[in-house]
This record gives structure tokens, sequence and C-alpha cells, in this order.
């Protein structure tokens, strides 16, 4: 807890994986993971720096808040009747990830806040077994983002705010595939596709309206384009080919050189009504609106190799997700917390992939949150039921990429944030 | 603090217990495994296999390959890749001027002719799929052996242009046919080779030298067998080997040999009809004038003779010869010398050239060669047969097929010699390919075969619609003979082989 700055690289040097559907992560403060994330209209930690930034006006003094994510994802994949893996079953890797959530406050005066945070709200990782027969459409697949996000809020009056805020982004991808040549017939090695974008720029705006019991807060976050320029592309060949010459072949075809690529990170529109039931309890429902058509394609390109240039359908469509949060306050100090996600995919059927076997997903979160003088201490448990989806309608194949079977994944969160009010 | 992570800690494990997934029930795909067989075919093969026709190659006749055929009935020709060899196309007649490529046979109303040629240095420009960045689906080399198969790379030591056009080494990576079809990953695999392990024997006139020793093609065969089997998962047809002496080239000549009792079965002059000419004027009886052949038991002579007959008069006898004949016969010596004198003189009356040189052992298969071609053939067989068990491989009984087309025909078309039989024929102008719907009558057979193994249900096709592919009627035999001398001569140069085997 000393070496802030050590533990800040540290975790920034982690993996995401996606929590919200499609590859968004929204889980960045204990408490407010443990409500299902259903927080907007009711700011009440730093962690509203992510969830709906006019809240700092409502957040009280000079706060630092980290949250760090455990995310256990599991997936599996079973190849249909007839192909020669029908039947069988592959696991995914198991893998842990760990989102972090930095966050700190700074008031300039009653009617002027400031903060800045820092949270990874894209992410997926995920990674398949070596003789996975989905390996030459993604083996290894690794995707992070870095919000620096600077914001400042403005308290019109005792009930309303207004806030706006930069979103500086960096975004990591890395992919991994095995590589085919000859119309895609022959295999004969691996590809790795890495890269750092420049930075991006986003911005968001938000208001918040709240009475004692009462609360309403809407938040929009504009989507964030990721340009990939000079990633590099590494290919490595097998050396026991069945044909030992095409190895000399796919070296001179398939030479280490640059790609360029473009994500772009959808925005999103939120609001939600938050209201206290009764003395200990109040609950919330927030409707999240994101933007994913703008992530229509993947194009991979090679600009000293055009030959080589490949572009990923993803036709994402605009999705929803509809959280339900409760807050039982056992004492001042102490407070039980429970949430309900409803959560559609904007994935759809032909682009679910070994690169993220996405569905409409129901997660159910629990949790506490702890206060005492400066200090907070969150933690809470979400289950992310994504359950199973099948590239197969009727007999028929619809994946993309000719790549069929039935997927089943789920993911585990344990959430733990730590708060300290400074002044 | 150290309770509650001690308390978290199990949760956390209780929770990681329970969250195994389930696994899902097994999707189907309307889509049988012997559907998906055929999502990858692949030949390799000759000149049969490359849709060879007339001496020649070209995009029509490669566009009725029997492989090509095949995957039009499976409504996958789009994707079925060839070395297309656009018109003119490429012959093996070699033309007066060294610097032309000749187009293949066409059949005119002088006979079978080549119309066409490219210069030399042009014909890369025919092959319009030459960029494909891939093997070609058709990896059938016209001319190629078992040995070829496992190891020709390029033209270089064999002078076979083909080689080149199909498989592309270096750019290839110096593959061979059998390396470029595992690198294609085959579904499917036609594989028809074998044939030119003893055609050039027959070509040649009882070579037997030109025949692969039966423990060479055993041994060849079963590497490429093995190679396929143990680098793809594939479903194999091989073809066997039919006859070789059983095609137009061997035994359109068969009906010019009389047997003349003790003297055996001998060949006899002939006219423009193919028929044994009647030299006795009387009604009483016959008289025959066997052709001088340098070999002795002659029991075929090759096509190329024809021409030869005509233009040369070579094999034709003499008044010396015919005197013997007629001594043998029983004729004193000085009646059969005048009688030899008549009939020399009404030999060039029916314009043919009586030189009493022997036709050279190239053009005439013995009956202990005929029986030796045979038997190798039958040993191939045997072999085939016997790796295919081994191997799990089905086999597709070209001799059969061509025993029966000769014996009753198939569809209505027969084994005869185009100038024959220009309508019914189901062979080509050169006497050893197959024409449209011979190669149609080859893809029924593994259309017959592909169904039954795999449970599929690919249309045959109707051969019906390639009847009278000659159809230009022959008006002056004699003049076709003439004609195509040295066409039929080309056919076996692709064939024959000057490397040590």
């Amino acid at each position: 807890m000393r070496n802030k700055l050590l533990v800040f690289f540290v975790m920034l040097a982690m993996i995401s994986f996606a929590s919200a559907a499609g590859f968004g992560l929204y889980e960045f403060g204990a408490r407010s993971s443990a409500m299902g994330g259903a927080v907007v209209a009711n700011p009440y930690d730093a962690s509203t720096l992510f969830y709906n930034p006019s809240g700092l006006a409502f957040v009280s003094g000079m706060q630092f808040y980290a949250n760090i994510d455990l995310i256990f994802p599991k997936a599996l994949y079973v190849g249909p009747e007839p192909y020669p893996w029908a039947g069988e079953v592959y696991n995914a890797e198991s893998q842990v990830f760990t989102p972090i959530g930095l966050f700190f406050t700074y008031p300039i005066n009653e009617r002027v806040f400031t903060g800045i945070s820092v949270t990874n709200p894209f992410g997926l990782g995920l990674k398949w077994s070596d003789d996975f027969p989905g390996r030459f459409v993604a083996r290894n697949t690794d995707l992070k983002s870095f919000y620096i996000s600077p914001v400042v809020a403005y308290k019109v009056n005792d009930n309303f705010s207004l806030g706006f805020g930069l979103d500086l982004v960096i975004a990591q991808v890395l992919l991994e595939r095995n590589v085919l040549l000859f119309d895609n017939r022959y295999e004969v090695g691996t590809s790795k596709l890495t890269g750092t974008s420049k930075l991006g720029i986003g911005f968001t705006a938000s208001l918040t309206y709240k009475t004692d019991r009462f609360g309403f807060g809407a938040m929009y976050r504009h989507n964030v384009k990721n340009q990939f320029q000079n990633g590099k592309a590494e290919f490595t060949i097998f050396d026991d080919l069945s044909v030992p010459n095409v190895a000399v072949l796919a070296r001179s075809i398939l030479k280490d050189q640059n790609v360029n690529t473009a994500i772009t990170f959808p925005g999103s529109f939120t609001v939600g009504v938050y209201y206290r039931l009764m003395e200990r309890l109040g609950v919330e429902v927030d409707y999240n609106y994101v933007m994913w058509s703008v992530f229509d394609k993947l194009e991979i390109e090679f600009p000293d190799d055009p030959r080589l240039n490949q572009t990923v359908n993803e036709n994402y469509q605009n999705s929803y997700t509809i959280r339900f949060g409760a807050h039982y306050d056992l004492s001042e100090n102490f407070s039980l917390l429970g949430g309900f996600i409803l959560d559609k995919t904007p994935q759809p059927i032909e682009s679910v992939s070994p690169l993220l076997p996405d569905n409409d997903r129901t997660n159910f979160s629990a949790g506490f949150s702890y206060r005492s003088g400066k200090m907070q201490f969150d933690a809470g448990y979400m289950f992310v039921n994504i359950g199973e989806r099948s590239t197969i309608e009727n007999g028929v194949g619809q994946n993309d990429v000719g790549f069929d079977g039935v997927y089943n994944s789920n993911a585990s969160l344990f959430f733990v944030s730590f708060g300290y009010t400074i002044k | 603090m150290k309770k509650v992570l001690l308390v978290l800690l199990i949760a956390f494990a209780v929770v990681w217990m329970g969250c195994e997934l389930k696994t899902p029930e097994t999707p189907t795909l309307n889509v049988t495994k012997g559907q998906l067989v055929l999502s990858k075919m692949v030949a390799v093969g000759n000149s049969l296999t490359a849709g060879y026709q007339s001496a020649g190659l070209r995009r029509d006749f490669q566009e009725h390959s029997y492989p090509y055929q095949i995957a039009k009935q499976m409504g996958m020709a789009g994707e079925f890749e060839m070395p297309w060899i656009e018109a003119p196309g490429i012959g093996s007649t070699e033309l007066t001027d060294p610097n032309y490529v000749a187009g293949p046979l066409e059949m005119t109303p002088e006979g079978p002719k080549v119309l066409d040629s490219t210069l030399a240095t042009q014909v890369p420009l025919l092959l319009s799929n030459a960029l494909l960045p891939r093997p070609y689906d058709n990896l059938a080399v016209p001319g190629a052996d078992l040995n070829d198969a496992l190891n020709t790379l390029s033209s270089e030591g064999n002078g076979n242009a083909f080689f080149d056009i199909v498989l592309r080494n270096p750019n290839l990576g110096n593959t061979s046919m059998i390396q470029q079809a595992i690198m294609l990953n085959p579904t499917l695999v036609l594989l028809w080779l074998g044939n030119n392990d003893v055609l050039g024997a027959a070509l040649e006139g009882g070579n037997l030298d030109a025949i692969t020793s039966q423990n060479d093609f055993q041994t060849r065969l079963n590497n490429i067998l093995a190679q396929l089997r143990s680098n793809t998962s594939s479903f194999i047809i091989m073809g066997n080997i039919p006859y070789v002496t059983d095609i137009p080239f061997v035994n359109t000549l068969d009906g010019i040999f009389v047997d003349f009792g003790p003297l055996g079965k001998l060949p006899v002059m002939f006219d423009s009809n193919f028929q044994p000419i009647d030299f006795d004027t009387s009604a009483a009886g016959v008289l025959y004038l066997p052709l001088q052949t340098a070999e002795q038991n002659v029991a075929h002579i090759t096509l190329p003779y024809l021409s030869i007959y005509s233009k040369t008069g070579i094999g034709i006898p003499d008044s010396a010869d015919i005197a013997d004949f007629l001594q043998v016969l029983g004729q004193d010596q000085a009646t059969a010398a005048y009688l030899a004198q008549q009939l020399e003189l009404a030999i060039r009356a029916n314009g043919l050239n009586p030189t009493g040189i022997p036709m050279p052992g190239s053009l005439t298969l013995t009956v202990e060669e005929t029986q030796s071609i045979k038997d190798a053939v039958d040993g191939f067989n045997g072999i085939i047969a016997q790796l295919a068990q081994t191997y799990q491989v089905a086999v597709f009984d070209a001799n059969a097929m061509l025993s029966t087309l000769n014996e009753n025909g198939i569809d209505g078309f027969n084994g005869k010699y185009a100038l024959l039989d220009p309508v019914n024929t189901a062979f080509s102008l050169d006497g050893v390919h197959p024409n449209n719907a011979g190669y149609a009558i080859v893809a029924n057979q593994f259309i017959g075969i592909i169904n039954q193994a795999l449970g599929v249900n690919i249309p045959a096709i109707n051969t019906d619609q390639y009847r009278g592919q000659y159809a230009i009627a022959t008006k002056d035999k004699k003049a076709f003979v003439r004609a195509s001398h040295r066409a039929l001569e080309g056919v076996k140069s692709i064939f024959i082989r000057t490397q040590v085997k």
C-alpha cells in the first residue's frame, strides 16, 4: 500500500478479462461491483469517477481509492458432428486476470471538483491448447486497455451536478494463431501479432440529480478508436512439416514484419434511478446502452506484403445491459450488497469464435462494504453466467470463417477495494 | 483482517469448485461424413488423368478430364484448379519447324491432323492459371510413371515440359507430385498411375526393357501409398492398369491378320477399308500376301504403320518375297516368279510401293512380347490389389472396364479407332487416350465407387451427349493414313524414357 506507484505499474502489466458482454469490463470498485454496477444514480466513493464522474461533487474530500479484480474465466468448446473432432471437449487454459481501478479525487472548492482515474474498461483474454481445432482462428488472444481519465465536476446546486472528462486511451493487443498455406489447407506454423496503440482520445459527459432518498444519474462515454501502427507480426515455422521443403517456402512468404490494425472501443450511454426504500435499504436500476456497432470489422494490414492482409468480420450490434443493485446497511459502518445483471451480447452468431465466444449473460453479485473513519474496505464476488452458445442453427453452421461448434463459458470475479480519505 | 481473508479464501474455494462448466450436448451439422470427404478432391496421375486427347492437351480437353468432370458433377468445378493450357494447346507431334509446338490432332475430312501450333517461346502465355499460389488440384503429368510421382521435380533430365507446367518448381518449393498432393491436405484422392510403367513397351513395339520391374513397381507404389496414408486423412481411390495391348494404337490393324494354318496368323496387305486384299481375281480361291516383318510371330502391328504403309511401302513384299511365299503355298519356282511379277505390278497399280523392306520390330508386337506385357500388367494389378488391401484404398478396375468396352461396349461406345468408328468410339485420335465420351465413362466409374463408399449421391454423367465427337465423315481414307504418321509417332515420344530406370 505504501508503494502505490509500484502497485500501479505491476497491475498495469496484468491482463483483463471481459466481464461485461462483448469485451467490456465494468467492475472498478468492489462496492459498486457487488451491487451489480448499478451505481450511476448514487455516487458513494471515488469509483464514481468511472461510473458517473459528475458524482464527484457528492463525494467529499480528497480521496484515494484502489480496486483490484481477480477474474477466473472458464470456457470450453465441443466439436459438432460429423467433424473429425465431433464430441471432443476442448477447455480453454485456466488463467487469472487482474483489472485494476485507481481513483483520486481532489476538490478545488465547494463547487468545482476534480479527479483522475485509471481503469481497464475493455479487455479480454482467452487461451486454447496447442491442438485445439480452432487454433487457426485464434489460439491465444489478449486485449488490454488503459483509460486515464481526468475529470472535472461542477456542483450546480445542492442536488445537481454536471461532469466532464477526457479519456486518454492506450490499448495493447496480442493475437496468436496457427497459420495455413495453400488456400488454408496446410498447417505450417504459428503467427503472433502484437501491438500498442497510439494514444486515443475520448470524453465523457455526465450529470447527477440527488436528494435524500432519490437519485438520478446519466453518463455518456464517447467511443475511442485505437490505431495500432507498426505492430509486430512474428511467424514461427514448424520444423517437422510432412513436406519439409514447404518450410523454406513458408519462411519466404511469412516474414516477420510490421502490421497495422485498429480497434474501436464503443461509446455508451447509461441512465439510472436510485431510491432509498427504507432507512437501511437502497435499491437502484441502471440501463447501459453500448454502441457496439462501431466494432464491425478487424482489418489486419501488412504494409510490406498486402497479400497477407485480412479482414475479420465482427459486425457487433448495439446492445444493452440492465443492472439491479441494492445495499442493506446493517450499521453506520457496514453494508451488505447485492446485484443482478441482464447483459445482452453484441456478438452476432456469425462472430462467435475462439476469439471470444459470447452470449447473453445473467450475472449475480454479492459483497460487503465497511467504512470507518478515513478508511473504506469493500469486497465482493460476482458470477458471470455466459452459458452455452452454439454457432449452428437448424443444422447449418453460421460461423463466418466456417469454424462451428458449441461453447460454454462463465467467469468468477472477486473484487477487493481499499479507500482512504486523505483530507 | 486475517479472519476475513480466511473466510474469503474458503468462499473462493467453494465457489471455484461449484462453477464447473457442464459439457454441452454435441451439436450436429446437416452434412454427412461422406459429404465432408468430398470437400477437397485432388487427382494424381499421368496423361489419362490430365485429360490428354489426340496427342495433346488443351483447355477443352482438360475440361473433359475425368477429375474435372467429377468435380462438375459434385457442383465444385469452380474450386477445382487445373493447369489450364489455352488454345491452340500443346501437342506431342513433332513439326518440321522445331521452333513451333504443335497442338493436338483434330479430325478433318483428310483425317487426323495438327491444325494449329504455337511458337515455342510463346507457350508460357498459354498457361492461364500459372500464377495460382498453391498446387493444382489436378496434379496429373502426362508421361509420369511411379518413379516420377515420387521424385521428378521438373523437366530437367527428362525433357518433359509438363513437369514444369504442372509442378512449377522451384516456386512451389521443389516438391514432387505426391508432395504437392499432401500440401493440399486432401480429403479425397484420385490416383491413377502405373500405365507409363508398361505403356512404353507397347508403343515401342514390344520393347520389354521399357517395363518397370515388379519389385520396383511394388516398392514405389508402396512408398506413394505410405506417404499419402501417413500425411493425409483422405479417402483414396486407385485405378489399376488396363491391358495396354487392348488399345487402338495396338489393335486397330488386328483385322488384317489372316490364319495361314501351319504358317500361323500373318498380317497381310490391306486396302483403305482396313480389309485384307484378295489378289486372286478368280472366284475360286483367295490369295493374301503377307507383309514383311523383321520379327517372327507377330501378333499386332501398331497404328503408326498405317501411314508408313501408304507413304513408304516398308513392309510391303516385293516380287522376290512374293515368289518365295507362292512357293511355300505350293507353286513351282517358275510359276511363282511369273505370278510374283504380275502381283508386283498389281500392287503398284493400287498406289502402293513394294519395297520388300521388312517393317522394323518397333512397329510390331510379337505373341511373346504381347504375353510379356500382359503378364507385367497382371503382375502390377496384383500388386495394386494387395497394396489396396494393406492401405485400405478403393480400386477402380480400369482393366475390367477396357475389356468390357472392347467386348460389349459401354453406353453404346466401343474401343475402335476413330477411323473405323468415328461416332461410337471412346478413344481419341491418338489411339491411346480416351476422348470426351471415354473420359466421361471413366468419370462415371469413379463416381460409382465414391457414391457407394461414401453414401453420397453424385449424379452420373450422361455420356450420350459426347457421341460423334469426330462427326466429320472420312471421305478419303488413303489420305488419312498418310497424314497421321507424324502425330502418332509423336504420341510415343512423351512416353519413351531416355533415362535409366
